[in-house]
């Protein structure tokens, strides 16, 4: 870009503008001559805008715009005689490229080193939808979209209060995207607003497409397989998160937001617990918990005490495991983790397929293959019912990215049961143990309210206390008590 | 950052080496690479030791001959079990020797019950016992029982009714009709270790069928007479000191005894069952000195029909007298046997420790003789109890 701000010759202007935007035949140059013989033009995508509202506001408008003779005016004039422009010119190329970008029209002048930006963009966008990753029984059906503006609108009718405050920022080095830092004034951490605010500052990137991209950069500790970082397209989820005094945040284009801070039992919590009965919620939840465990160490388990602690199982038992297990040529090991394998790849395949057929193919996994695996004597029927248990229990819990870490530790377990039984075992889930208790986000605590001992705080962490005793606060823990390592 | 910082990294491969020298990969077995031990006999045969296993594989059934498996695709395995015998000089030798001629490993950890012959016994189980205590697999709950005879036929028990003996013999003992809890390693190596080091285990006879029937099957009876003193078998009491003997010193719910009837009931024997609490037998200080003192205060009905027990004093006090004389003699009977055994079963030694230290030090150098001279004193006091004997109220009939 030669110039840095526009000159008052409109050939110039014209002339730098074609430069910039070369190659890009989606613009168009529209010139027009004003009531009072002053020549402009009209600069727009036309992908990106409303023609209607141009040809049947805007250039008519144009064509009759009286200008005084002295160009000082014109500004002003020109902000009284055309209504629907918003009160402020831009002098700098850069911004106004960028509102070229976003669909709005350009007007230029001649004898006018300013340019005045209309509001004309209109790009298709999918409706709001129902939330597909988060389904519940009871409760809004209301999920995020690609588009900024209606998210933004959505959050605003949920939560009418001034105190919400909603700071937009511009993120990627060539996407220009725009995100939205969401935050509750008052009820929010000041320590944690500013953290959030100093990583969203350190983001480099050239592109940001979805919110996702960012998770990253807002995660302390980018390592780990437990997500720091929770992701909702659910807006009630998103306005509770405000109201706990959680920073949301939302990226142009993706349906997806992002809450912070994030403690581990935050993924427990499921929308419809807040819905429905807290005593029916209250029993559901630690059922979760169970799952997850067992989602976790039912195959580990499975081999402990089969290949290495037969003891532990009643004789009576251990006979008909034992005839199941007859046929069965391959090592236990390997015939868990090969199921463990095929279970993953039809979940992956599933997920990927059309959703007519994605069903069908969990049915002929499940089924068929299982069926025919144990008739053909490669693995043993036990094997098929404790795989198809953890699949069970890995899908009861609420969270996807959660989800993820139970398959992944699930292997982890598996591999350190196969080498070393149950001393291997008790060293992972210790690991595991040990890795959640060091993790933070945004300087909570993971583990928090529980490895503090906040009794008080455990009222919507194992069980969903009613209303009238709920407290839901995360803190951060004063920055001294940070471990220095963490600090960033 | 790392997830784990080095010196945390540093830790757990330092734990992970350590471990190698614990049960790892390399020492794992797979079920259908082995057989399972469920039960072993310990007989001598000359100065050798034969130890034989009663082990499981579950095998494929051929299925040959039966329509339903020719129709099914996938014929179901089945449990099958055979006995394998190794012999040796030492026990470690004779167990080396079977488990070389199996063609798979052998497990271990559910091994139920061991049985061992009463020549065996005899000449002291411990070399045996401590081979199973240092074993692989913890065996502490292993049942033991002393056989009358080869230990070998126990394995080899012919009834229908038990699939194999170990199960066979768990049922057995949770039916509890006798009440009998059969001593298990752990327990005999407790009271090995103790003051007295005496104690009776179970022992376990084969009752032949006298005519053999097509539905006549092989018994196993199991009691506890097997007296021991330290790990020799010194004599075994008769059946009905056994039963006594359970009523000591085991909860006596559903214990029943006959009993010989006063002249005036019709019976000769009648069924009593007790209830109460077990009775005490303890060493006091008396004007004769030191004297076995047993006390024992329980309630019993009668488990025949007792119409003919009137709600009449005389009958009923004539009825708890009986009882009274039938228990003494019996209890009398129990402990002069253990007494001429010098065998203090019913650790009277260690209450006369803690009661009467002094007496204790006074005797405890020459024990075993003491307690066979102790003078006995028995106080019975059994009283009738019977729910249905009414003098009044609803559904009382006169007559």
């Amino acid at each position: 870009m030669s110039a840095q701000t526009l000159s008052r010759s409109l050939v110039e202007n014209l002339a730098e503008l074609r430069t910039i935007l070369q190659g890009c035949d989606d613009f168009k140059y529209r010139p027009f001559t004003t009531a009072t013989d002053i020549e402009g033009y009209l600069i727009y995508s036309h992908f990106l805008v409303d023609s209607q509202f141009i040809s049947q506001t805007i250039l008519p408008n144009l064509f009759n715009l009286q200008l005084p003779s002295s160009s000082e005016l014109w500004p002003k004039t020109i902000s009284r005689q055309l209504p629907f422009l918003p009160e402020s010119s831009y002098t700098h190329w850069e911004d106004i490229l960028l509102q070229l970008l976003d669909g709005n029209s350009l007007i230029l002048l001649e004898g006018l080193g300013e340019a005045f930006v209309a509001e004309t963009a209109e790009i298709e966008a999918r409706p709001i939808a129902k939330p597909e990753t988060e389904p519940i029984i009871r409760g809004p059906s209301e999920a995020f979209a690609e588009k900024l503006s209606p998210n933004l609108a959505i959050i605003r009718s949920r939560l009418k209060n001034p105190q919400l405050k909603i700071n937009q920022i511009l993120l990627g080095q060539e996407s220009h995207t725009t995100v939205a830092l969401l935050y509750l004034n008052g009820v929010i951490q000041s320590e944690v607003l500013a953290e959030v605010r100093r990583r969203l500052n350190t983001i480099h990137l050239d592109n940001v497409q979805d919110s996702g991209f960012l998770i990253e950069f807002l995660s302390e500790d980018t390592l780990s397989p437990f997500p720091l970082v929770q992701s909702t397209e659910r807006s009630d989820k998103a306005v509770a998160a405000l109201i706990e005094g959680r920073a949301v945040i939302l990226v142009e284009g993706s349906p997806f937001a992002i809450l912070l801070p994030t403690i581990f039992w935050h993924y427990f919590q499921a929308s419809d617990d807040y819905f429905q009965n807290y005593l029916i919620a209250s029993f559901i939840r630690p059922l979760r918990y169970l799952a997850y465990l067992f989602a976790v160490s039912l195959p580990s388990l499975y081999v402990v005490v089969t290949v290495f602690h037969p003891q532990l199982l009643p004789l009576r038992f251990l006979l008909s495991l034992t005839a199941a297990r007859e046929r069965v040529p391959i090592s236990t090991f390997f015939e868990i983790l090969g199921m463990l394998f095929v279970l993953d790849i039809f979940h992956e395949a599933s997920l990927r397929l059309p959703q007519i057929i994605g069903p069908s193919i969990g049915i002929v996994g499940a089924l068929i293959m299982g069926e025919a695996a144990v008739t053909a004597g490669i693995v043993s029927p036990l094997v098929v019912i404790i795989v198809a248990l953890t699949a069970v229990t890995t899908f009861s819990i609420p969270s996807e990215d959660l989800r993820g870490t139970a398959r992944m530790f699930s292997y982890f377990l598996v591999l350190l049961s196969s080498f070393l039984g149950l001393y291997g075992f008790l060293l992972g889930a210790l690991t595991i143990l040990l890795h959640l208790s060091s993790l933070e986000s945004v300087g909570v605590p993971y583990l928090s309210p529980v490895s503090s001992f906040h009794w008080k705080e455990w009222t919507d962490v194992f069980i969903r206390a009613p209303w009238s005793n709920l407290r839901k606060k995360t803190k951060r823990l004063p920055s001294e008590q940070i471990p220095s390592g963490r600090k960033k | 950052m790392l997830p784990l910082r080095i010196q945390t990294a540093s830790f757990l491969l330092l734990t992970l080496l350590c471990l190698i020298i614990l049960p790892g990969c390399w020492s794992a077995h797979e079920f259908n690479n082995e057989f399972i031990l469920l039960a072993e006999s310990i007989d001598t045969v000359g100065d050798q030791i034969s130890v034989t296993s009663q082990l499981l594989s579950t095998e494929q059934s051929n299925g040959s001959g039966n329509s339903k498996s020719q129709n099914s695709t996938q014929a179901q395995p089945q449990a099958q079990f055979f006995l394998i015998t190794g012999k040796g000089k030492s026990i470690a030798e004779a167990v080396s020797d079977y488990r070389s001629k199996a063609p798979r490993y052998i497990y271990g950890g559910h091994l139920e019950v061991l049985f061992i012959s009463e020549d065996a016994a005899k000449a002291g189980i411990m070399p045996y016992l401590d081979f199973f205590t240092r074993h692989y697999w913890s065996l502490d709950s292993v049942w033991l029982v002393i056989t009358h005879g080869p230990a070998r036929d126990m394995l080899t028990l012919n009834n229908p009714m038990m699939k194999y003996v170990t199960i066979g013999l768990e049922e057995y003992v949770q039916k509890g009709e006798r009440g009998i809890e059969i001593t298990t390693l752990s327990d005999f190596l407790l009271n090995y270790h103790s003051d007295s080091g005496t104690q009776i285990l179970t022992s376990s006879a084969i009752v032949y069928p006298k005519r053999s029937k097509m539905n006549d099957m092989e018994q196993l009876k199991i009691s506890n007479t097997a007296l021991f003193c330290r790990d020799r078998l010194i004599s075994f009491l008769s059946p009905e000191e056994g039963a006594y003997y359970n009523y000591f010193v085991q909860d006596f719910r559903n214990t029943a005894f006959p009993i010989q009837t006063p002249p005036f009931f019709p019976q000769e024997k009648l069924t009593v069952n007790l209830n109460g609490k077990s009775p005490t037998i303890e060493a006091i200080p008396t004007e004769q000195g030191l004297t076995l003192s047993v006390k024992d205060t329980f309630d019993f009905e009668v488990t025949e029909d007792t119409s003919f027990v009137k709600a009449d004093e005389k009958y009923i006090s004539a009825l708890e007298e009986s009882v009274n004389e039938n228990f003494s003699d019996q209890l009398r009977e129990l402990i002069r046997h253990t007494q001429e055994e010098k065998s203090d079963v019913f650790n009277v030694a260690d209450r006369l420790h803690t009661m009467h230290s002094e007496l204790w030090n006074e005797v405890k150098a020459n024990w075993p003789e003491e307690y066979s001279k102790l003078p006995l004193q028995i106080e019975i006091n059994a009283r009738y109890r019977h729910s249905r004997t009414m003098t009044s109220g609803q559904g009382y009939k006169e007559e």
